[in-house]
Order: structure tokens, then C-alpha cells, then sequence
């Protein structure tokens, strides 16, 4: 690489790293490294994570049911919906959805992501990283570190200062860091599969009651389904920053379902095995007794490292959210520097591993919450425009363009947002997860997507096009 | 119409047309640059039959 290429990467002007649309040269990934990407980005302890919070409603036969379906569905609206349009223009999500909800509203969508991601996954997966090596500690140097323990924190802020160091090196850094570590996870989570099934049998295994359920079976199942949907769906904010670095359509939409789909599915089918087993839904606890203390160290440091590249991978995402929610200031500020900043808010949430880490239910259901309906609004306005953006028209100033709409917002995709929003509260409390009688037929995510696509679609035919906004020709 | 500023529009339409002939040439070769038709049905019935399958195997 050039010195001037080399200069470019770090402030941050090359294709890869700005919202700038990506050439040819620009795509670094085929079909089958978008797929290791993806099972690096699957398979990581958060899968664990869901796969221990599924126990706590249901049992292995719903379980693993419920993982499969939820990851299925969930995945594959994210693939419908935020990678097809990416992939073909090159551009990264956040600026074609200017097209959706206009250049101020869109800022609205990345303000939610960076919370989510920026916040919410990285503080999730630096405590986890914070946990599993604070239980190596305990294993070798016989210390005695509580899960929510200052230590556990600052071992978290090591994870995120690893995934810095990552970061500043870009996308080509993180596809190699999954080539070794998705395998190896891979690896690891067919071990812990036999090392389960050497322990009990199957039968032991179905018999085995979920760990907190409610009363009503069905509702148990529902719940499982709904958690793991929101599991997939947790992935739109960043599939489609990702995708647009591959070379076709078919590369950015298989590896979904074959990547996160299967990898998650199996990485949520040990954690679901192994919370039954040891009646605990967290991973970090699992290893040692599992695999004895020298495997179990390995494990769990393989793990922690694991954690590190999911961290990369939605701090990237998030950082090129940031950059649309804050431009132009964010356009100016350095690669390294914006990553620090988005790293910060999940620096600060580490130090709630009790609120955050320990309510990781409630905070999936509010990521479905949130990405359900951007998933709907998304996936219809890319239809409604027959699969064709006029890309220059995204990179206009706010109130010009095709995609002005009134003071650079969208309010169609605005009201359908709430409404699909309000569907989904009608459906399921995200805090309590108390649920009304339909939630058990819809769950609560397929409404809420389903009400936010229909109403958009509606409100930009009834009312955008005649005035023509929205540019659709 | 103006662009959004820190964005260079020669850049951006250079950019925009190699894309084009990108996609163009990808077409021609047989690629896909949407996923649509028989791949799209295909992608669906997928997922469907996956949820079948576990619905009924529960």
C-alpha cells in the first residue's frame, strides 16, 4: 500500500471508510469470505448469550426450534432488506436511506443505532469479555472476581481498546481476524456440543426444564421465537454496511442465512444445551465445568477474543452511522478519533454489568423494538422505487434532490415508523414482556414490520407521490 | 443541485458511472445485481421450508 493510500485510510477518504459509493476495486469480499465474515460475526459469545437467555423460557425441542425459526425469518428480512440496495450501489446504509427518510431524518435512524450498538452490544459483549477472562483469573491465579465486580469492567475496557486497535486498520483487518476466528469458534462450539453430550444424554437434555418460564407453554415458545427474531434482526443497522463491500447480489444475500443464520443457529444451540445443563444463562460460567480448567481457560479465552471482533464489526457499522448523524462535523473527524468516540458510550455502560449485562432479555426485545420497523420501512421503500436509486441525488444538500422531502425529512417514513413502533408495544411489553393473546399467533416484530412497511407504502402513494416528493418517477 | 458538502461531486459522479459499468458487466457475465425473479422466490421458500421443517420436527 502507498504511502498516500496509507494517509488516505487513516483520515478516512477512501471508499471503504466514507460515503463515498464503492468501485469495483473497492469490494473486497466474494461470496465465500462474506460468508466467514458473517460466521465470525455470528458465532460469537453473544450467541452463547441468546442461546442462555432462550433457557430461560423453554426447553431444548422449543428451543431449538424457536433459535432455528426466529434466526431464519429475522435474518433474512435483514438480507432482504438492508443489504440489496448497498450492494448494488455501493453505497454504505445510511446514506441510500436517505432516499427513505430524507438526509435530516435519517439522522434519526443512526441516533438509534448508535444507541443500540454504540451503547447497548458493546458494553454487552465487554462485560462478557470482562467475565470470561476475570473466570480464567479465578482458575489459574485463584482470585475470587464477582460477575459485577470494578474488575470485570476494567478487563471489559481491554476488549475495547483490542478492538480499537482493530478498528483503525478497517475492513481488510477485520475479515482476517474472522478468518481465524470464525473457524476456530466453529471449532469450539462442536466441543462444547460433545464435551455436553458426553455428560448427558439426549434424553436427559429434552427432559431438562427451562430455568425462569412463565405459566402458559405456548407464550414460552413465542417469547423464545420473538427473542431470537429480535436476535436477527439486531443485524440490519449492520449487514448493510457490510454487504456493500461484496461483489453481487447473490454474494450479499446467501451469506446471511448460510453465516449469521446457521452460525448463529449453532452458537445459540450450544448456549441454549449448556444453559439447560449447568441452569445458568451465562456463558461465562459455562467452560470450566463443562470442559474441566485447562480446556475450560482455553474455551473462554478463545471466547474473549471472539467477543473482540463483534466488537469491531458493529463499531464500524456504527461509526459510519455516527458520521451521517452528525454531518458534516463527523465528515471531518479522523477514522481513528471517530471510532474512539463511538467506543466511549460502551466504555461507560461496562460499568453497569448488573442493569445492562443481566437484563439482556429486555434489551433484545427493544432491539426488535427498533429494527423491526426500520426493516419494514426500508425493505417497502426499496420496492415501491422498483429496485432503483438515483445515487447522486443521495449525496445532495439537505432540501434538494429527489429525496428533499420537507427540511430533509421524510415524514411518511417518520409516522410509519411509530406506527409500527406502537404495534409492537400493543403486542409485547419490551421491559416485562408481558404479552397481549395475539402475540402468541404474530409474535411481536412480524406486526410491527408488516404495519410500518403497509402504512409506508400507503402514505408515500396517497399522499408523497402526488406532490411529488419522495422522487418516484 | 447541490452536494451535501466534504463530498467532491466529480468524485462522486466518477464513482456513480464506474459503478454502473460495473454493474453492467456483471450483469452481462451472468451476475447478479438484483435479487430478484426465481433467486428471490428461491431465497424465500428457503427460509419458509427451514421454519416448516423445525415447526414440525418440534
Amino acid at each position: 500500500m502507498s504511502d498516500n493510500n496509507s494517509n488516505n485510510e487513516s483520515t478516512g477518504t477512501t471508499g471503504a471508510f466514507t460515503t463515498y459509493p464503492l468501485v469495483d476495486k473497492e469490494r473486497e469480499w466474494s461470496f465465500l469470505e462474506f460468508t466467514w465474515v458473517n460466521v465470525g460475526l455470528a458465532i460469537a459469545t453473544w450467541a452463547f448469550l441468546i442461546g442462555g437467555t432462550t433457557a430461560l423460557f423453554v426447553g431444548v425441542r422449543d428451543g431449538i426450534a424457536a433459535i432455528i425459526i426466529g434466526n431464519a425469518i429475522g435474518v433474512s428480512i435483514v438480507a432482504l432488506s438492508a443489504c440489496q440496495g448497498t450492494e448494488k450501489y455501493g453505497v454504505e446504509h445510511y446514506t441510500l436511506l436517505r432516499s427513505v427518510f430524507g438526509a435530516n431524518g435519517v439522522r434519526v435512524v443512526a441516533t438509534i443505532a448508535l444507541i443500540v450498538f454504540g451503547f447497548g452490544w458493546t458494553a454487552v459483549l465487554g462485560i462478557m469479555f470482562g467475565r470470561a477472562t476475570t473466570n480464567v483469573s479465578d482458575a489459574i491465579l485463584g482470585t475470587n472476581i464477582g460477575p459485577t465486580d470494578l474488575t470485570v469492567s476494567l478487563a471489559g475496557l481491554i476488549a475495547l481498546g483490542l478492538a480499537w486497535a482493530v478498528l483503525v486498520r478497517g475492513p481488510v483487518s477485520i475479515s482476517w481476524l474472522n478468518r481465524i476466528v470464525g473457524p476456530g469458534l466453529v471449532i469450539v462450539s462442536f466441543i462444547l456440543l460433545f464435551l455436553i453430550f458426553t455428560e448427558r444424554s439426549w434424553e436427559d437434555l429434552v427432559s431438562a426444564s427451562p430455568l425462569d418460564p412463565f405459566d402458559n407453554h405456548h407464550l414460552n415458545f413465542m417469547i423464545a421465537v420473538e427473542l431470537n427474531l429480535a436476535a436477527g434482526l439486531g443485524w440490519w443497522p449492520v449487514m448493510g454496511n457490510l454487504s456493500r463491500l461484496t461483489k453481487s447480489a447473490r454474494a450479499a444475500t446467501w451469506p446471511n442465512l448460510l453465516g449469521i443464520g446457521c452460525a448463529a443457529t449453532v452458537g445459540e444451540i450450544v448456549g441454549l444445551l449448556a444453559a439447560l445443563t449447568l441452569a445458568s444463562d451465562d456463558p461465562t460460567v459455562w467452560s470450566i465445568p463443562i470442559a474441566g480448567v485447562v480446556f475450560g481457560v482455553f474455551i473462554l479465552l478463545f471466547i474473549a477474543l471472539a467477543n473482540v471482533t463483534s466488537i469491531v464489526s458493529f463499531v464500524y457499522s456504527t461509526a459510519l452511522a455516527a458520521r451521517q448523524a452528525a454531518t458534516p462535523v463527523a465528515e471531518k473527524v479522523p477514522w481513528l478519533w471517530l471510532t474512539g468516540v463511538v467506543l466511549l458510550p460502551g466504555a461507560i455502560g461496562i460499568f453497569f454489568p448488573a442493569q445492562i449485562y443481566d437484563n439482556f432479555f429486555s434489551f433484545l426485545a427493544w432491539t426488535a423494538l427498533a429494527f423491526a420497523p426500520l426493516a419494514g420501512v426500508s425493505l417497502s421503500d426499496y420496492l415501491l422505487r422498483g429496485r432503483l436509486v438515483h445515487v447522486v441525488d443521495l449525496y445532495a444538500r439537505t432540501g434538494q434532490g429527489r429525496y428533499a422531502y420537507w427540511g430533509g425529512v421524510n415524514v411518511a417514513a417518520i409516522i410509519a415508523l411509530v406506527l409500527g413502533g406502537i404495534t409492537y408495544l400493543l403486542f409485547l411489553n419490551p421491559l416485562t414482556l408481558a404479552a397481549e393473546p395475539l402475540f402468541v399467533f404474530f409474535t411481536a416484530s412480524i406486526p410491527s414490520g408488516v404495519v410500518a412497511a403497509v402504512s409506508y407504502v400507503l402514505i408515500m402513494k396517497i399522499a408523497l407521490k402526488p406532490l411529488g416528493q419522495g422522487g418516484l418517477d | 443541485m447541490e452536494i451535501m458538502e466534504g463530498i467532491d461531486r466529480e468524485e462522486l459522479e466518477r464513482r456513480v458511472q464506474e459503478n454502473d459499468e460495473y454493474l453492467r458487466d456483471l450483469k452481462a457475465k451472468g451476475g447478479t445485481t438484483d435479487l430478484a425473479g426465481r433467486e428471490m422466490l428461491a431465497f424465500i421458500a428457503t427460509v419458509v421450508v427451514i421454519c416448516l421443517l423445525a415447526i414440525l420436527w418440534r
